[in-house]
């Protein structure tokens, strides 16, 4: 094991992490608008939407990531031509990944959000609509700053746990960095094999510290909204 | 077109992967609880040169994802201690070997969290007032401070262990043949992966409800030992 080489293949996967943070922003966007959906199931008055949204939320607690990544990546071409007629373009690997973790991620995010809101007392709300402001100022003003505190400290760790799943990519062929890696890896026949999985495992590593450190630092700027 | 006959065979082939996957958890778990503990005993007490390497132990093996992890130690663990040890082979060791040290060295690192925050959350006074009386540090721990630790990591070790189980699924990566392994072996052999993948996920399902019912059950047995808060 050589430094040098661990250093070059450092220079030469970083780029690929960019896959990556594609998949995970995709998955955020998506994640954040059906996970409030499924949390609004939750919190609602009718017993059966209730119960559909925990049911979902339970059933993707029990499954593994690469089985339902597998189980999207072969039946959703099927499914969808036979309900819609659409053809999916095979070459598109990264719409897979990203159903697959939006799935998953919804489950997560909506009890983030649901927690987020029970953590907030009515009152607040009732307080704000008192003195004058509209519901949607309250919510901006008031509501979203004391949840945005309760969802944070979950935040880096989500980020985290997401950034992982996502590198499951590589098995239905997506080059991120563990797909980079196996074509390197064919191509040095065999050699150097220990310094591409080290390089590639020092990268994710910076990232979940990176990510930890930038969530820290936004925590202690949004907790001057603390409540006393 | 779906299969149900296939279905069925892959249900019955994956089933027989269920010993492996079973073993992999109870092992890694066992690891755990036994390191888990020392680890997080080093965290509470601050013990100087250690406390540091542990925080960096947890905090690479839950910041990085497992399948790197997996093929970290599978390509490269037998690459360098064959260099060390030219008379080893390692080349012909069960895969099995590799997934035991990669998924308890997750379980250890959620398992040091998990506990740290359980011992801690025991009052300091228990501790007090289990020495007053007469007790050793160890049997402070092993009497009092443990069973109402136990408690509340409870619900924590029950996601743990299902956490696990579903990571071992990504055992067939280096080939080890537990319940993924089987059932994408037998589906190869007539491209059928879709019956093969959701006779997986049914018994996954299954297992994890299981492993749920267990602990609520340990949940309820153990009740009793829950620390009585005064407001």
């Amino acid at each position: 094991m050589s430094i040098e080489k661990t250093l070059y293949y450092l220079g030469l996967l970083l780029p690929n992490i960019l896959i990556s943070l594609k998949i995970m922003g995709y998955t955020f966007l998506f994640g954040i608008f059906f996970g409030a959906v499924l949390a609004a199931g939750k919190l609602s008055r009718h017993k059966i939407l209730r119960q559909l949204a925990y049911r979902y939320t339970s059933l993707m607690r029990g499954v593994p990531t690469i089985i339902l990544l597998f189980i999207v990546y072969y039946g959703l071409p099927a499914l969808l031509r036979a309900v819609v007629g659409i053809e999916l373009d095979a070459q598109n690997k990264l719409l897979y990944i990203i159903v697959t973790l939006v799935l998953f991620s919804s489950s997560q995010i909506s009890e983030l959000i649901r927690a987020a809101y029970e953590a907030v007392p009515k009152g607040q709300m009732e307080a704000a609509l008192s003195i004058g402001e509209t519901q949607l100022t309250a919510i901006r003003r008031i509501i979203l700053p004391q949840a945005a505190l309760v969802i944070l400290p979950n935040l880096a760790d989500m980020i985290v746990s997401l950034m992982k799943e996502a590198a499951l990519a590589f098995v239905i062929g997506v080059v991120d960095i563990l797909g980079r890696i196996n074509l390197l890896k064919l191509n040095a026949y065999g050699k150097n094999v220990v310094e591409m999985y080290i390089a590639g495992t020092l990268i994710f590593w910076c990232f979940s510290l990176l990510t930890q450190l930038v969530c820290s630092l936004l925590e202690r700027r949004l907790s001057r909204h603390k409540l006393a | 077109m779906f299969s149900f006959s296939f279905l069925l065979a892959c249900l019955a082939e994956a089933a027989r992967g269920i010993p492996y996957t079973l073993l992999i958890t109870v092992v890694s778990i066992s690891v755990a609880l036994v390191v888990g503990c020392g680890f997080a005993l080093i965290r509470i007490h601050k013990i100087p040169a250690l406390n540091p390497l542990v925080i960096l132990f947890v905090s690479l093996i839950r910041g990085t994802p497992v399948i790197a992890q997996l093929f970290l130690v599978f390509f490269c663990l037998p690459m360098m201690v064959m260099a060390t040890f030219p008379d080893v082979n390692l080349y012909s060791v069960n895969p099995l070997f590799f997934a035991f040290i990669v998924f308890s060295l997750n379980a250890t690192s959620s398992m040091t969290e998990i506990l740290r925050s359980a011992l801690s959350s025991v009052e300091k006074g228990q501790m007090e007032a289990s020495q007053s009386i007469g007790m050793t540090n160890f049997q402070a721990y092993r009497r009092i401070i443990v069973p109402q630790a136990a408690v509340t990591a409870l619900p924590a070790l029950c996601n743990l262990t299902t956490g696990i189980l579903k990571m071992t699924s990504l055992g067939m990566q280096i080939s080890v043949l537990e319940i993924t392994g089987r059932a994408k072996t037998l589906a190869s052999e007539s491209y059928r992966y879709l019956e093969g993948f959701v006779a997986c996920l049914i018994i996954y399902l299954i297992l994890n409800f299981v492993i749920e019912k267990f602990f609520r059950f340990a949940e309820i047995r153990m009740k009793h030992y829950k620390a009585l808060t005064i407001e």
